[in-house]
């Protein structure tokens, strides 16, 4: 054993480490199983009372009429949502970090090695493959420009050391989607949290503030457009803009974590076209399914941590909470991935992955067991789970 | 859970807690994140328990739990959190004069690790699991620890080089 593994396993047996637990570690443990069970119970419960009263409105015809617009509705629950299945695709050796989708392929970014595949949705066989210059965090595709975006967060290191020296770049890399040539890379300095291609750009979240590579003839070229902290962004390919998120409030207790608004940019113009109301969320990431839009989040208590908003004036449609007192099995915080006619749902945490009707907020079918991110078309639907891409068996009415 | 099943849980709870937060400590750096995982890895086998407490190894079971709870609270957006390469500073000055420099240094060396690399390793020299039951654990191939083992013993290695080259 060399003196470093002797080392190291004098640090993990070092006694300092050892925590003791609170004199309520037992309570505090039953209460959360218990709400855990309630969760499963009033899916049930919920379950029966919408049968029944489908049933009753059938049999007596009721009209329930219009909504005021004032009002914030609670998402209506979908009967006996199916729980699906998850298959892993063997793609050799390696372990998948990010992929995306298109009607005809996925796009794999694998690490150990570093690769880019494309693969079949038709065989689920690789199509084509390229070595990637950085261990990809994530990717996306453009399917309408022929491009696919990839970005690779790391620290700078000096140079004989291999030690940090503490200071985020991101690089970014596009390639033909029907070659896999390389079209071009650009590095700009910072942590990158989200991104999402449209028109022949990628949109970025970065630490830094919200930025945009385009591609000039000398190659792609990065320009901020919006400073600050910005987590999520989102293409909304029906309305040609994009959405982003920025925090608009501090956080007010320990507990908390503050409010975002969601932006709206001209994809053209570059330029801030709309502006919704706060939602009091944290972290949080948007999805855009045809015209509608959700965002989801981290929140305290039992205030809501799914949104759907109007898609002309961004306000609150619908709200869910995905807390203990709602009926959809979620916990602190709700993660959102557009499918091309779902929503996918993931617990933040951890505990499965949903399926949602994207109009009606109803729950279509849940995976238990499967990770994010997800992402899907029409009859396909895939996550990167765990090191492996996983195929989801799509039933009832999740589509993809 | 039936009184029976209540009981037995009560008593593993109470038993095992601290050996289970040690481990989840070690796994995330972080004495507040350690007990959440626990109590959320808890809180799921909580359900199960009359069927988990006749394994041949319940803690085990938890302790795999503890795992993967972790590794999915780590997972990409949006709360990935940043690994950190670097050693900071003041706690290096701070503490080199002292005996137990080196396991400090090698503490904070470990924050650097990604989650997945920094498991392999508390699995492997801390729990004293073979490659197998690690891969088993973390559902990968033993190719795969053994890389991340080597990967993650390297970088340490660095830093405790480094270490050493500057006092």
């Amino acid at each position: 054993m060399t003196d470093v593994e002797q080392l190291l396993r004098e640090t993990l047996a070092d006694p300092r480490h050892r925590l003791d637990p609170g004199p309520g570690m037992y309570d505090t443990v039953r209460e959360r199983a218990h709400q855990r069970r309630r969760r499963v119970v009033q899916v049930s419960s919920a379950f029966t009372a919408v049968v029944l009263i489908a049933g009753v409105a059938t049999t007596v015809g009721v009209n329930s009429g219009h909504r005021r617009a004032d009002q914030v509705a609670a998402p209506s629950i979908t009967p006996s949502p199916q729980t699906g299945q998850a298959t892993s695709v063997d793609l050799g050796k390696g372990s998948t970090s990010a992929m995306a989708v298109t009607s005809s392929a996925v796009y794999v970014a694998r690490q150990q090695p570093n690769e880019l595949l494309q693969v079949s949705t038709t065989n689920l066989s690789v199509t084509k493959r390229v070595a990637t210059p950085d261990a990809v965090d994530d990717i996306a595709v453009d399917a309408a420009a022929g491009r696919v975006w990839t970005w690779s967060t790391t620290q700078a290191t000096v140079a004989d050391s291999g030690q940090s020296t503490g200071t985020d770049s991101t690089s970014i890399h596009s390639y033909a989607t029907s070659s896999f040539a390389i079209g071009g890379a650009v590095k700009i300095a910072t942590y990158t949290f989200d991104a999402a291609a449209l028109d022949g750009q990628l949109w970025l979240a970065t630490n830094d503030g919200l930025y945009v590579v385009t591609t000039a003839a000398s190659g792609p070229v990065a320009t901020k457009v919006i400073s600050g902290m910005v987590f999520s962004v989102a293409a909304d390919v029906v309305r040609h803009r994009v959405l982003y998120g920025s925090a608009v409030s501090a956080p007010a207790a320990a507990n908390s974590l503050g409010s975002i608004v969601i932006h709206e940019i001209d994809v053209f113009t570059h330029s801030v076209i709309g502006v919704g109301t706060p939602l009091p969320i944290g972290k949080e990431s948007i999805a855009i399914v045809g015209d509608q839009i959700w965002v989801g989040g981290y929140g305290s208590g039992s205030t809501p941590r799914l949104f759907h908003l109007d898609g002309a004036s961004l306000q609150v449609i619908q709200t869910n909470g995905f807390g203990a007192g709602d009926p959809l099995p979620f916990g602190p915080g709700a993660i959102v991935w557009p499918g091309a006619s779902v929503l996918w749902v993931r617990s933040g945490g951890s505990e499965g992955l949903a399926c949602v009707d994207p109009q009606s907020g109803a729950l279509l079918e849940q995976w238990p067991a499967v990770q994010g991110p997800v992402a899907s078309v029409r009859g396909d639907a895939f996550a990167a789970s765990d090191g492996s891409l996983d195929q989801l068996s799509l039933s009832g009415d999740c589509t993809g | 859970m039936n009184r029976a099943d209540e009981d037995d849980f009560r008593s593993f709870v109470a038993a095992r807690s601290p050996s289970l937060l040690w481990f989840a400590h070690l796994l995330t750096g972080d004495r507040h994140a350690a007990e959440d995982i626990v109590q959320t890895a808890l809180a799921k086998t909580a359900a199960g328990w009359s069927r988990v407490r006749r394994k041949e190894n319940p803690e085990g079971y938890v302790r795999r739990a503890i795992v993967n709870t972790h590794l999915n609270a780590m997972r990409r957006r949006p709360w990935r959190e940043q690994p950190r390469e670097h050693i900071p500073e003041d706690v290096d000055s701070r503490r080199r004069e002292h005996e137990l420099d080196d396991r400090d240094a090698m503490w904070h060396a470990l924050a650097g690790l990604p989650p997945r690399q920094r498991a392999v390793l508390v699995l492997r020299y801390y729990e004293d699991l073979s490659e197998s039951d690690i891969a088993d654990v973390l559902g990968c191939s033993r190719g795969t620890v053994k890389s991340q083992a080597a990967k993650g013993l390297l970088h340490l290695r660095r830093i405790v080089q480094k270490e050493d080259a500057s006092t």
